[in-house]
């Protein structure tokens, strides 16, 4: 779809934001209520009786009174339903019924505009504090830095800022004095899906010669929150196109265990029921119609199936839903789906993430090696002033590993996406959306290497060898990090200099890649801090030409605007860029493990809940994990499943089945078991295990052995993720 | 958000399945005993008085007070069943 100024489009898309998530409407009410309550056993059961009561000769007793439970049961769920669909029609009147100041072609100005009238093609200006109405393109900003800060935590739980930039062009337009509205454009997204984490378009001003690629980091999605920063946007998708929406609707309706086990009672007692009227029947001998006293006594003993059980059981789950919001030892719990407060009573296995979960999330920067030299926490005074006399030598002059220790020190500040703020009293604080950088910048901050100022592009950085005048960066090229890519790139033209470098840092196996020498240094001193339990992150440089550099700018626009271009395409030109770089250094950064977790753990144990642990981290730190939180015993064992060769797959899944050990196994490992089409045998063979740690393990696997767990192995299942909580079965 | 719960610290499952989500299952246990139980004797009582009253297809309980003992008596003992909380919050 194609977007011009002015409100056009191509398709055209007159549909306006109004949301309606309403479930039923005046019409369709009462029918859909009473096909979802018949498809029941229960109330199937009794609505039968009911119409048999309607023939005379089968009746006993008055017809109210069986009509009358019937109704009354019925009722009450129609009144349950009707709440539940007049509060989301509220919650939705309210988002519709929220202003914005959006551009109207008719008049020429910015007036306030309800959220249900905005269409695709509208500019709105948001400002701080409100609430993002639909999936929006960022244009400009009002300030002329060009970027603003998100709460995504209404889409996607993660309670941390994230930043989004404005495009290049049209931010330097607005700076320049021009007004938005006289903003000449064409910009091509792509067609509305769920992917929260996706979007590739481009943009192209009228006066460019070339367009400009669009990615994840331009948009701000509906429903998320505008932390700092007024911006202008282009609004994308509305009403039922937005990603929050797309995800909305595939929401499936769950039910606890029970409620399937009472099914299969009920049916029981019907039977029970069937035999003991034909057996008072038989008892009657069999005269003529004698079905009609089948049918009588069936009607008299119907009591046997307990009609208002499910309402029953409904007052009893909303009681503990209750209890469970308001215990206070465990404050802040909130319990969204109240009928599931049953099924964690009946949990046989616990998967959970390790990062935010069994983590606290909060990093302490513990060790820095440079291969030649390592410098632990207590040395580190020793490492600041080796920086700084070191740094008095200029030029040549310097030792080799003196050189390393500096580069390594720069990259620690200059290769992040870290931005400093001041919050509302004016105290200084650093703002990412990972806390792993704000432990290195923190880290270098202390070693003498301070970050100023940081905008869009340009980066201000005091260090020790120039006292207290400010150096100050370009950046060229920003490569944000990825799960995907496992990496994070920056370039940087050195104003003092004028000379360009290049920074990446990464996973290690990503890196020893690019290294040009040192490779297997790499992973060696990344695998001993991972031995003790540290997230590892190994850095690189390069000092790159001019000529090599505009060469490859060339080649990089060309790709990124062509019509298909792919992630793998765009990777693979960055990548380019990435040959023969100097490995400088691995830091070790600790996540400190939540309170209480040894109890925890081993009290799901003693329960006889099996705890599976899904991890991105090493095997290597997976392990240290495993012995500080109490998954594997001192008097258990590791078994490992690092080999991707088919037959030695084979044949440790059939060994599993008769051990008990601590499985570690890798994820390269599990992309294997699913490639072969082994899962079932795999999962139906460990299914016996109380601890398994799933390492380095992409987000794709994590959802793809719960699902893998839920239909292979025989229990209530339960997944915890970043500080959300999932219930299956 | 599709969570079913949401927790702020790890140690708090330990809470909420062994505390909540047991008492939760043992109730909604007994409150299903409970009312198949008392089905059952209505039918039982039932069957006995046809059984020995000649087998003659009559109910034995006046309708009315059937509908009202279903609907209005039966909820409190439900509620009795499962508010009660001898011990609310402490000794875990």
């Amino acid at each position: 779809m194609i977007i011009y100024n002015g409100r056009r489009t191509v398709p055209n898309r007159p549909n306006t934001n109004y949301l309606n998530n309403k479930k039923y409407n005046f019409l369709t009410f009462v029918p859909i209520i009473l096909i979802n309550q018949f498809s029941f056993f229960f109330n199937l059961y009794f609505l039968a009786l009911c119409l048999i009561q309607l023939i005379p000769i089968f009746q006993v007793g008055f017809f109210i009174t069986y009509v009358g439970p019937l109704a009354f049961v019925l009722g009450l769920t129609m009144v349950k339903e009707w709440w539940d669909d007049h509060k989301r029609y509220k919650r939705d009147k309210k988002y519709n019924e929220e202003h914005y100041m959006t551009y109207r072609p008719e008049s020429g100005l910015f007036e306030k505009l309800q959220s249900q009238y905005l269409r695709v093609g509208d500019i709105v200006l948001m400002s701080k504090g409100q609430r993002i109405p639909a999936d929006l393109i960022i244009l400009a900003t009002t300030l002329p830095n060009g970027d603003i800060y998100l709460k995504t935590d209404q889409l996607d739980g993660e309670t941390d800022w994230k930043v989004r930039e404005s495009v290049k062009t049209i931010q330097t337009f607005v700076n320049s004095g021009n007004k938005i509205e006289n903003l000449q454009f064409e910009a091509t997204v792509p067609r509305p899906t769920n992917k929260i984490y996706e979007f590739r378009a481009k943009i192209k001003i009228k006066g460019a010669d070339v367009a400009e690629p669009l990615r994840l980091q331009n948009t701000a999605w509906a429903s998320t929150t505008v932390a700092s920063g007024d911006f202008f946007g282009l609004v994308a998708f509305v009403g039922k196109d937005t990603r929050i929406q797309m995800n909305a609707n595939s929401a499936r309706v769950k039910f606890p265990i029970c409620d399937y086990e009472i099914n299969n009672i009920s049916k029981i007692l019907f039977v029970i029921c069937i035999g003991i009227s034909f057996f008072l029947t038989a008892l009657k001998s069999f005269g003529t119609h004698w079905y009609v006293n089948w049918i009588l006594f069936l009607v008299l003993l119907c009591c046997i199936i307990p009609q208002s059980l499910r309402t029953n059981l409904d007052v009893v789950k909303l009681i503990y839903a209750y209890r469970i919001n308001r215990d206070p030892l465990i404050q802040g719990t909130i319990c969204r789906n109240s009928q599931m407060t049953e099924d964690l009573g009946r949990i046989s296995f616990l998967l959970s993430d390790k990062t935010g979960t069994l983590t606290q999330n909060e990093m302490i920067f513990k060790k820095i090696t440079t291969g030649l030299l390592q410098f632990t926490e207590e040395e580190f005074a020793e490492l600041k002033n080796t920086i700084k006399t070191g740094s008095a030598i200029a030029g040549d002059k310097l030792n080799k590993k003196i050189q390393d220790l500096n580069m390594l020190m720069y990259s620690l500040v200059l290769c992040n996406n870290v931005t400093p703020c001041f919050d509302n009293s004016g105290v200084r604080f650093l703002q990412s959306s990972s806390p792993d950088e704000i432990a290195l910048v923190d880290f270098a901050e202390k070693m003498g290497f301070f970050m100023e100022k940081r905008e869009r592009e340009r980066m201000f950085v005091k260090e020790p060898s120039t006292g207290d005048s400010i150096n100050q960066y370009t950046i060229l090229e920003n490569f944000p990090f990825s799960s995907a890519r496992k990496r994070m790139g920056i370039l940087l033209r050195i104003e003092k200099t004028g000379k360009l470098i290049y920074f990446l840092k990464g996973a290690d196996t990503v890196i020893k890649e690019k290294v040009e020498r040192n490779a297997d240094v790499v992973v060696e001193e990344a695998d001993n801090l991972a031995k003790e339990g540290l997230r590892t992150l190994a850095f690189c440089y390069k000092f790159v030409e001019e000529a090599e550099y505009t060469a490859w700018k060339q080649k990089y626009q060309a790709v990124t605007t062509a019509i298909n271009c792919t992630e793998e395409d765009e990777d693979a030109v960055v990548s380019e860029l990435e040959r023969g770089m100097r490995f400088i250094g691995i830091s070790g950064v600790e996540d400190l493990l939540q309170d209480n977790i040894r109890e925890t753990i081993e009290s799901l144990r003693e329960a006889s809940i099996k705890v599976w642990v899904l991890t991105g981290d090493k095997v290597e730190t997976a392990k240290c994990i495993a012995k500080a939180t109490g998954l594997k015993h001192k008097s258990e064992n590791f078994f490992e499943m690092l080999d991707e060769d088919q037959f030695r797959i084979e044949s440790q899944i059939t060994q599993l089945a008769a051990r008990k050990e601590v499985l570690v196994i890798q994820g390269n490992v599990l992309a294997k078991i699913y490639e072969f089409g082994l899962e079932r045998t795999f999962f139906s063979s460990v299914s016996h295990l109380n601890a398994i740690m799933f390492c380095r393990c992409s987000p794709t696997q994590k959802a793809q052995v719960v699902k893998s767990v839920q239909t292979v192995c025989s229990g209530v299942v339960c997944a915890i993720g970043k500080q959300t909580r999932l219930l299956t079965r | 958000m599709s969570s079913d719960f949401s927790i702020l610290k790890f140690k708090y499952v330990k809470d909420l399945l062994f505390w909540h989500g047991r008492r939760a299952t043992l109730s909604t246990a007994y409150v299903t005993l409970f009312v198949m139980h008392r089905g059952f004797i209505i039918a039982m009582i039932q069957f006995c008085f046809s059984l020995l009253f000649y087998l003659v297809a009559m109910s034995f309980y006046n309708p009315f007070l059937i509908m009202a003992y279903t609907i209005v008596y039966l909820v409190l003992p439900v509620i009795v069943l499962v508010g009660n909380t001898s011990n609310p919050s402490g000794d875990r």
